[in-house]
């Protein structure tokens, strides 16, 4: 990629982000239309991994998206749509979780899962079509395992395909202390499957 | 390289390093070690074996959430804008009402200069007759009020029953 086309997919991009943010500050229903037929996915995939219950993470769902209505002229465009509304909803998750049970917010997402497996709501999943797999087994078991916190890192890294820096904003820390979370999530997933 | 020229916790470490950056694993230590323990290899394997599985894991939203949060965003929406207007009708009857104070403030005073000048009056009178002109239909609005209800009247009775 040259880079006049660099520049030019970085205009275009920046100009989508401002399309979006005067759309969110006109509460304008097109422009929220095609952000929840575009980010519907991945904001559901986030939040069943991040509470690993089904019923509360459509609640939050829908939460979120009516957060975004009111909050929406906050968004200035400096960031990805994408990356402030998994802020959103992570903010979203944690209030509910500290409501349930008043604890501090890392006790609250490191906690250990009581049902922690992710329901899959759609169609056969590679995991039932290798279920005789062994390996596959216990990267579900190992996955189900883990806390919150870390299932929260790897989906945002490995299935989301989130750069670090974006991880960062959307968890609000540091760069160094998303790179060390990432680093005991994969440490405790492969830890846990070579126990199972 | 043998196994045990190096800790298969380092091993682990770089390949953890590695994925995390999604980097190749350009360390040939680290490779050679892999090759001979079995252990570390199998540790590869599953790191690799979870990474796959997050990045095929087909979790969509089902479509009658996604309807439903559609339909709730538009309430939501027309509910936004309905107390948008009612809050910049607020403001703009709050600002109506402190403008006309003010011209009728004004209105006051320099109807009070020009009658005490007109009557040839001292300046003085102007300045005590100005609060007076102010309070004194508000006064005289709360003696009314007062007689009113403790005459029992419609007014003083909320809509005249006792």
């Amino acid at each position: 990629m040259t880079a006049s086309s660099l520049a030019m997919s970085a205009a275009l991009l920046e100009d989508e982000r401002s399309v979006i943010a005067r759309g969110l500050a006109r509460r304008d229903p097109e422009v929220l239309d095609q952000l929840i037929t575009e980010y519907q996915h991945r904001l559901y995939r986030y939040l069943l991994h991040l509470t690993a219950e089904p019923a509360l993470a459509e609640d939050l769902f829908q939460e979120t998206w009516l957060r975004v209505v009111d909050r929406g002229r906050q968004y200035d465009g400096r960031s990805s749509f994408g990356t402030w509304l998994l802020a959103i909803a992570r903010h979203l998750t944690i209030d509910h979780l500290r409501r349930r049970r008043p604890a501090s917010l890392d006790a609250l997402l490191e906690e250990e899962p009581g049902s922690g497996r992710i329901a899959v709501e759609t169609g056969p999943t590679p995991f039932d079509l290798v279920v005789n797999d062994e390996r596959a087994q216990r990267v579900d078991q190992g996955i189900a395992a883990l806390p919150a916190i870390h299932r929260e890192m790897l989906v945002l890294r490995f299935r989301e395909e989130m750069p670090l820096a974006e991880i960062a904003v959307v968890v609000g820390v540091p760069l160094s202390t998303v790179k060390s979370r990432l680093y005991r999530a994969l440490a405790a997933l492969a830890e846990r499957m070579e126990r199972s | 390289m043998n196994r045990k020229d190096v800790p298969s916790t380092h091993v682990r470490d770089r390949v953890l390093a590695a994925r995390l950056e999604e980097t190749p694993l350009r360390d040939a230590e680290a490779e050679a070690h892999q090759r001979d323990c079995a252990e570390c290899r199998r540790f590869v394997e599953d790191v690799e074996a979870a990474v796959q599985l997050f990045r095929s894991h087909p979790v969509a939203a089902p479509p009658a959430l996604t309807a439903l949060t559609r339909r709730r965003v538009r309430e939501h929406v027309v509910a936004a804008r309905e107390e948008d207007d009612r809050r910049r009708a607020t403001v703009l009857a709050s600002a109506l009402a402190c403008a006309t104070s003010a011209a009728m403030l004004l209105a006051t005073t320099r109807c009070a200069v020009w009658l005490v000048s007109w009557a040839g009056l001292p300046a003085g009178v102007a300045w005590t007759a100005i609060p007076v002109l102010w309070f004194l239909p508000a006064t005289l609005a709360g003696f009314a009020a007062l007689a009113l209800k403790s005459a029992g009247s419609a007014l003083g009775t909320r809509g005249g029953v006792e």
